[in-house]
């Protein structure tokens, strides 16, 4: 597809390692990206997101510098940091230069590794459930648009199915059943089997939304002239979607992806939150606001550590979402 | 046997409100206040006398009059769940005993003014003489006793009431006065009570006004067991069997006008209850309101903020709960507004006696227990204070002892030493927790305590749902489990016997240690044969010493109950079963 590039672009000589090509030579990516770069929102959001990112991939590096891990009840074994009641002595939730967000109430963790872990755990869950998410629906709705006819009306009506089931209640009464199901008595799950019962019950109902966007985008593509074109000088039907289809549905399955990251990191939250999620020890998101929600009253700071990181995340993973869009494809409407 | 009473488990008090209503008052000051001080601020007195068997003068009425107390108006209770029953012969559960002091009375009752607690007559002029050391117990009762329509209250509907206690259909209840008077746990077998027709010929009552037990054996606590509501009198024509129990026919000084299960009840005064005849309830608000559904921390936060109606509320059981303990204990304003006692509950870690037969191993996981960094997470003080011993403060001839001797935060050291002393220096050991974000918050500092001493811990998590079922089994594959348990009155015999006699290891029992020591069991039943109950008190006391020679558990806390009231009430105070009383509460 060659798009001139709009009349607003800015002139040559402020981009220099496109000092050498006209923009009529430009390939969509790089018109993308010179879209994105004018985006100021789109900026700061991109790096918002790699802050965080980086810092919860990272984690264990920076606790590692840090020198407190998120597991260790210094409170507990320290007398002075807890009062009598398990709340820091310290203000503001304990915090001081040694432990910088404060203590947890109660077990008197470090609060700043607790989170970076439960960013890390997080956004490690939700990256899988979007990777799976994103390869299922595109099987599934590029097969399902492409064949068309009863294939179609058969796989549109169980998405239709699985898009009006309340997930979250299927959520939370499914989760135990599979936990119990795959632990034996006198074990306890590892975390990172409960990881994966997570992100297979998280994967197994968000694959239908992506399913069902593309195959109305199939849909749709399959009729115009370049692909009626493709059949007619034979091209086989592998080739037609690999060759023809996929490379135009870049843009959705992007779009789709970076709008799904912040969705199913507050739906594991949630889950968390619910008591349903990733369990003790495991530093969680979720939990930490599950417990926020409880001690406010007496330390508020330690329910305002997750709750405002999270609604930053949330907007800022949106925000760079709504720019990979208007860069990827300017002309949709918001 | 399934008689217990068994604690409000503190799991439910956490699974608390999803409700954020910010715009708290809360600050960001921190916690203050310094780790290191001594005795913990605010803790409640033990009982500090033992409980006295009161004379025939005093089981008269009228109750004495409260200072600054005056009848009418309106009074509210705040539970987060209704009352599974309310059938006198069915309740069990300390709330729903509280409850049932308004709308019921027994042969004897507990009257409390001050420190001291005393055992006299409710129903019943004085607390029962029995001529033969025990056997026999005859009770006679007062003038002018009156169910909520007016008619008397007679001798021959307080032995229908024990009857119907026998029918199969009547379950929940204690079950102490059933076992005694056919001298069978199974008494079900013997007589099935009153829907077949029959009689129980135990139970003589030859006129309106006397009723006598007859025992095959001496029981010397049988006044203590005819204070609870097994004794209560239900009249054969007001028997509604199963309905009885959603709508309970009244012998108290309320009576329930409307109920709305789940939902609401609201209690009037049954005019006919004479004040003349009860030395115990004042009655002083015109009307009870119950209200129910809301969570622990909703009911804490709407008894602080203590707005309109919630003036004059107050709740049974919420006990004030680690997310409001501090506020609630450093605000001088809030702390003046609660009611604040020890309780007969006291719970400890069991350990898996058949499984940890090595008495260094059980020795040393008490040594390691990190009961300070348990409790710093289930409420700090306002959770009750630390246990060394079987029985709690409440119970006649307890005395404090402690055998271990390790520091509250556990003795890694001493616990290593024992563990090298029992020839396993690194046993593996199965904690069994009931799966709620509070207990698994608990089992993080447990595993960790117990890792330094050098054991292997499985933490694992049991559905809070059949959590007690689990724990229950005989066979069960766990070494370590938290349980409570509450003294039904204040006799060690209905702690003791109940948790440590090894006769009574069954499934789902009460002996969840599944310890036994059949030279111990001998030793209760020559204690419980007694018929002087303070020299009884004592030998229960060296028994529990010997007990707890074999390390059998591991002695968690003395429950304490904290709860709120809201500034409109007054004469609010933590009655004898542990359960926040209303029967001196009065609307200022």
């Amino acid at each position: 597809m060659t798009t001139l590039a709009p009349p607003t672009d800015p002139p040559v000589a402020a981009d220099p390692p496109a000092a050498d090509t006209a923009p009529m030579g430009l390939r969509p990516s790089q018109l993308a990206w010179r879209r994105f770069r004018r985006d100021r929102t789109g900026i700061v959001a991109a790096c918002v997101v790699a802050v965080f990112v980086v810092a919860g991939l990272g984690a264990p590096l920076f606790a590692k510098w840090y020198g407190h891990d998120p597991y260790t009840t210094y409170g507990q074994n320290r007398p002075g940091l807890l009062n009598e009641f398990g709340f820091p002595v310290a203000p503001n939730g304990g915090m001081s230069g040694e432990f910088w967000l404060g203590l947890e109430p109660g077990l008197g963790r470090d609060v700043l590794t607790q989170l970076l872990y439960g960013i890390r755990t997080s956004l490690l869950i939700s990256l899988a459930v979007v990777a799976i998410v994103t390869v299922l629906g595109v099987l599934v709705g590029v097969t399902a648009g492409y064949l068309g006819g009863s294939a179609d009306y058969i796989v549109g009506r169980f998405i239709d199915v699985m898009l009006s089931f309340p997930s979250t209640l299927f959520f939370i009464a499914f989760t135990p059943v599979v936990t119990s199901l795959l632990t034996n008595p006198g074990e306890q799950m590892s975390p990172l089997l409960r990881g994966a019962v997570i992100v297979a019950v998280l994967s197994a109902f968000g694959w239908a939304s992506v399913a069902r966007l593309l195959r109305g985008q199939v849909l749709s593509l399959r009729s115009r002239e370049y692909v009626e074109a493709a059949r007619v000088i034979g091209a086989s039907p592998g080739r037609v979607v690999l060759r023809e289809l996929l490379p135009n549905l870049v843009t959705p399955i992007l779009v789709s992806a970076s709008m799904a990251v912040p969705t199913y990191v507050t739906t594991e939250a949630a889950l968390s939150y619910l008591g349903v999620g990733m369990v003790e020890p495991t530093p969680d998101w979720g939990r930490m606001l599950l417990k926020g929600a409880e001690v406010y009253r007496t330390d508020i700071t330690y329910m305002f550590v997750p709750g405002l990181s999270m609604l930053v995340f949330v907007v800022a993973f949106n925000l760079f979402g709504d720019s990979v869009r208007d860069a990827l494809d300017p002309k949709s409407d918001r | 046997m399934n008689a217990r009473r068994r604690c409000t488990r503190p799991t439910r008090v956490a699974l608390a409100a999803l409700a954020l209503t910010l715009g708290a008052t809360a600050c960001s000051g921190g916690g203050g206040g310094s780790a290191d001080k001594g005795p913990t601020k605010g803790a409640p007195k033990a009982q500090v006398r033992a409980v006295q068997i009161g004379a025939a003068a005093e089981s008269k009425g009228p109750a004495k009059e409260l200072p600054g107390a005056k009848p009418g108006g309106t009074a509210t209770v705040l539970e987060r769940a209704d009352f599974n029953h309310l059938d006198p012969a069915r309740v069990y559960v300390s709330h729903e005993q509280t409850a049932e002091l308004l709308i019921s009375r027994q042969l004897t009752t507990y009257k409390q003014e001050g420190d001291q607690t005393t055992l006299v007559g409710d129903l019943a002029t004085d607390t029962g003489t029995s001529p033969d050391g025990g056997k026999t117990w005859t009770f006679t009762l007062k003038e002018g006793l009156k169910y909520e329509d007016g008619s008397p209250i007679t001798a021959q509907d307080v032995k229908y009431g024990v009857e119907r206690s026998f029918a199969k259909e009547i379950t929940g209840g204690p079950t102490w006065i059933q076992e005694w008077l056919v001298g069978n746990t199974d008494f079900r077998s013997v007589y099935d009570g009153p829907y077949g027709g029959r009689e129980l010929d135990a139970i003589k009552t030859p006129d309106a006004r006397t009723i006598t037990f007859v025992l095959p054996a001496p029981r010397g606590d049988f006044p203590f067991a005819v204070a609870m509501h097994t004794s209560s009198p239900v009249p054969r024509a007001k028997d509604t069997k199963l309905e009885f129990d959603k709508h309970p026919f009244s012998s108290g000084p309320y009576k329930i006008s409307a109920r709305e299960i789940d939902k609401s009840m609201t209690m009037v005064r049954n005019e006919h209850w004479d004040p003349n005849t009860d030395a115990v309830r004042h009655a002083y608000p015109d009307q009870w309101k119950f209200e129910f559904g809301a969570s622990n921390q909703q009911i804490n936060e709407r008894l602080i903020a203590a707005n309109g109606g919630d003036r004059t509320a107050m709740t049974f059981r919420v006990a004030v709960g680690r997310e409001v303990a501090q506020q609630v204990l450093t605000t001088p304003d809030l702390k003046a507004r609660t009611a604040d006692a020890a309780t007969p509950y006291t719970e400890y870690f069991e350990i898996n006696n058949r499984r940890q037969t090595n008495p260094k191993i059980r020795q040393a996981l008490i040594a390691a227990f990190p009961k300070e960094q348990v409790r710093q997470i289930l409420g700090g003080p306002a959770y009750g204070e630390f246990a060394t011993t079987l029985m709690g403060p409440t119970v006649l001839g307890f005395e404090p002892f402690d055998l271990a001797g390790v520091p509250n935060t556990g003795d890694v050291n001493k616990a290593k030493q024992l563990l090298a002393e029992s020839g396993t220096p690194n046993p593996t050991i199965t904690y069994a927790y009931s799966q709620t974000p509070l207990w698994e918050q608990v089992s993080v500092t447990i595993v960790q305590a117990l890792q330094q001493a050098g054991f292997k811990v499985v933490p694992q998590p049991i559905n809070d749902k059949s959590y007690y079922t689990e724990i229950g089994r005989v066979d069960n594959k766990y070494d370590l489990y938290w349980s409570g348990w509450g003294a039904d009155w204040p006799s060690a015999a209905t702690v003791l016997p109940a948790k440590f006699d090894g006769r009574k290891i069954i499934d789902d029992g009460t002996v969840y240690s599944l310890y036994n020591n059949p030279a111990m069991s001998t030793e209760m039943d020559r204690i419980t044969a007694m018929s002087d109950v303070v020299a009884a008190g004592r030998e229960w006391s060296a028994l529990e010493k010997k007990i707890m020679a074999d390390a059998p558990v591991v002695p968690f806390v003395y429950r304490r109950q904290l709860t709120l009231y809201g500034p409109g009430l007054g004469g609010v105070r933590v009655g004898f079963i542990g359960s926040t009383y209303p029967i001196d509460v009065w609307v200022k």
